[in-house]
């Protein structure tokens, strides 16, 4: 309980940005789409442009000029946000310990290092969990006080779908710094992994012979495309989606009860 | 009673050596010292009683738990000082040693109050803005606050100055005196030789002795240095028990180990302008087993 706490107190103000600059980022994509709403400009300009640039927004035939449909483009790049930030966070709540040499301290307490793992682990949610209502609540005062019919239950769609997302990359995170000693690359490795999922979910729209990619890469597992305009959650993505979750988590819990630390 | 037992102890990380058959046991009561120099393994055997880092083999045991796999139990009564502390730097003096505290169940905040009056340890300060001196007495504070039963030290003196040493050691004295336990780990043999009852001396990751003060300073040793008028030959000091044989000019020092009664004759038949005879301290033992190589 007392390493949960001090986990809370010490991202106190590393949530506050991500929080403010993800907020910006919406108030900016509010701005932009009420100054081209009624122009007509942005829908002809988004339905004509090529399908590879398409992609890049998600590759959805949305109506930008509607609120959600404008916020479904958005949203990919919240998600990445928000992704990188769960995944950096995995890692370095546990990889900081060794990389300020203050393991020695904490694990000289009378604790196991599973206890330790659970409660950074249960830290880590909750901070994602937090940065999670914090973009849904921007998201519905921002986007639909601004708009004229309500968007509130496919901002709560998106959102569940973008936490199963933050849980899945957290847990990688997690279970990157509790296999390997060295801290100051676990990071890197890591926001590869996540650039590289992403743009695999891009790939997966540009070409026909690509489309595969779309099961490999979690980035398509609850896209607004798949979630607003297609069938909804996939239960074989959640299904997928858990048991990674499940697999990294008990695996960082094997390997960080086995290794040494680096001290 | 053993407080710690260690039984064939041998760390390798990868290939390189950490500690290899590392065997000792440190009695009820008794501060015992580690000493080496740095890189002989003295960190690598304390790091893996604690379970910080895993052994290649051998068994280890603290209050006849074990210490691989029991460490939260066993921690609960060990208070530790690392030879470097490293503690969160945005926090508070006060609030790490909270921290710190929290995790045994006791009220400890009267003996915080207690150790930092002692250590002359300011507790509104940042970490980030102590000096390498006063972090160690945080560490100090830190380890003895839960009352602990044994108290492993690592180099502790590295950063204070003499006086907070000569607290710091009286503080250690006192504690022992209430029957804790010490292992303290040094490379420093006047300290070693102030505190503690028995020592092991460990060298390239191998224990080499293990044996009290009193016994390792009782062996007899003799320091002895003559000055001559004229050259000796260079093996006329060639007999059973001389060590550590050095020439500069005509003075001739030696150490001996032996019979008196043979080297006083020996030194008769000379023509001797100056001699002294003394005990070695320990420093010079230490570094005569240290130089004697495998055979010691």
């Amino acid at each position: 309980m007392n390493i949960f706490l001090h986990e809370l107190k010490s991202y106190r103000k590393s949530l506050l940005i991500w929080s403010l600059c993800l907020i910006l980022l919406i108030w900016m994509g509010i701005i932009e789409f009420l100054s081209s709403k009624g122009s007509n400009s942005l829908s002809e300009l988004y339905n004509n442009l090529p399908p590879s640039l398409k992609a890049l927004m998600g590759g959805g035939d949305f109506n930008v000029e509607t609120a959600i449909g404008y916020y479904s483009v958005l949203f990919i790049y919240i998600e990445l946000i928000v992704v990188i930030h769960a995944a950096l966070l995995g890692v370095g709540i546990i990889s900081k310990e060794e990389k300020d040499k203050t393991i020695e301290f904490l694990l000289t307490r009378p604790l196991s290092r599973n206890s330790v793992l659970i409660s950074k682990t249960l830290a880590t949610f909750v901070l994602i969990l937090i940065l999670n209502i914090v973009i849904l609540l921007a998201s519905i005062i921002i986007f639909n006080t601004n708009s004229d019919e309500s968007i509130i239950s496919e901002l709560m769609k998106l959102m569940v779908g973008m936490l199963f997302l933050q849980i899945l990359f957290g847990s990688f995170g997690l279970f990157i710094a509790s296999l390997r000693k060295q801290a100051k690359s676990s990071g890197s490795i890591v926001l590869g992994i996540v650039l590289g999922m992403f743009i695999m979910s891009i790939l997966a729209d540009l070409h026909k012979s690509l489309h595969f990619l779309r099961h490999l890469t979690p980035f398509r597992y609850f896209d607004a495309k798949t979630l607003l305009l297609e069938s909804g959650f996939k239960l074989i993505y959640i299904f997928i989606c858990i048991i990674l979750t499940t697999a990294f988590l008990l695996l960082s819990h094997y390997f960080y009860n086995k290794r040494d630390l680096s001290l | 009673m053993n407080v710690i037992e260690i039984n064939n102890l041998t760390k390798y990380y990868g290939k390189s050596r950490g500690i290899i058959d590392v065997s000792f046991n440190v009695e009820a009561g008794e501060i015992f010292g580690f000493i080496g120099p740095n890189g002989a393994g003295k960190s690598t055997t304390i790091r893996t009683l604690l379970g910080l880092i895993k052994p290649t083999s051998g068994t280890a045991f603290i209050f006849g738990k074990n210490c691989f796999t029991d460490g939260k139990e066993i921690l609960k009564d060990v208070g530790y000082l690392p030879s470097e502390v490293f503690y969160y730097d945005g926090m508070k003096v006060i609030d790490l040693l909270k921290y710190s505290a929290s995790f045994y169940k006791k009220d400890c905040t009267k003996r915080i109050y207690e150790l930092a009056e002692i250590m002359d340890l300011d507790l509104n300060k940042k970490i980030e803005e102590l000096s390498f001196g006063n972090k160690k007495k945080v560490g100090i504070v830190q380890g003895l606050l839960h009352e602990p039963k044994l108290i492993i030290l690592d180099e502790p003196t590295s950063g204070l100055d003499p006086l907070m040493q000569q607290k710091f050691f009286e503080l250690i004295k006192q504690e022992n005196q209430k029957g804790v336990t010490v292992l303290l780990s040094s490379h420093i043999l006047s300290e070693v030789q102030k505190l503690c009852n028995r020592v092991a001396i460990i060298k390239e990751g191998r224990i080499i002795k293990i044996e009290t003060i009193e016994n390792l300073r009782g062996e007899n040793y003799k320091r002895i240095i003559i000055e001559t008028d004229t050259d000796l030959s260079l093996d006329y000091f060639n007999i059973d028990g001389v060590n550590d044989f050095t020439i500069n000019n005509h003075t001739y020092s030696f150490l001996y180990k032996g019979d008196i009664n043979i080297i006083i004759k020996k030194l008769a038949m000379l023509n001797i302008k100056n001699i002294t005879i003394h005990e070695p301290d320990l420093e010079e033992i230490f570094m005569h087993y240290y130089e004697k190589g495998e055979d010691a």
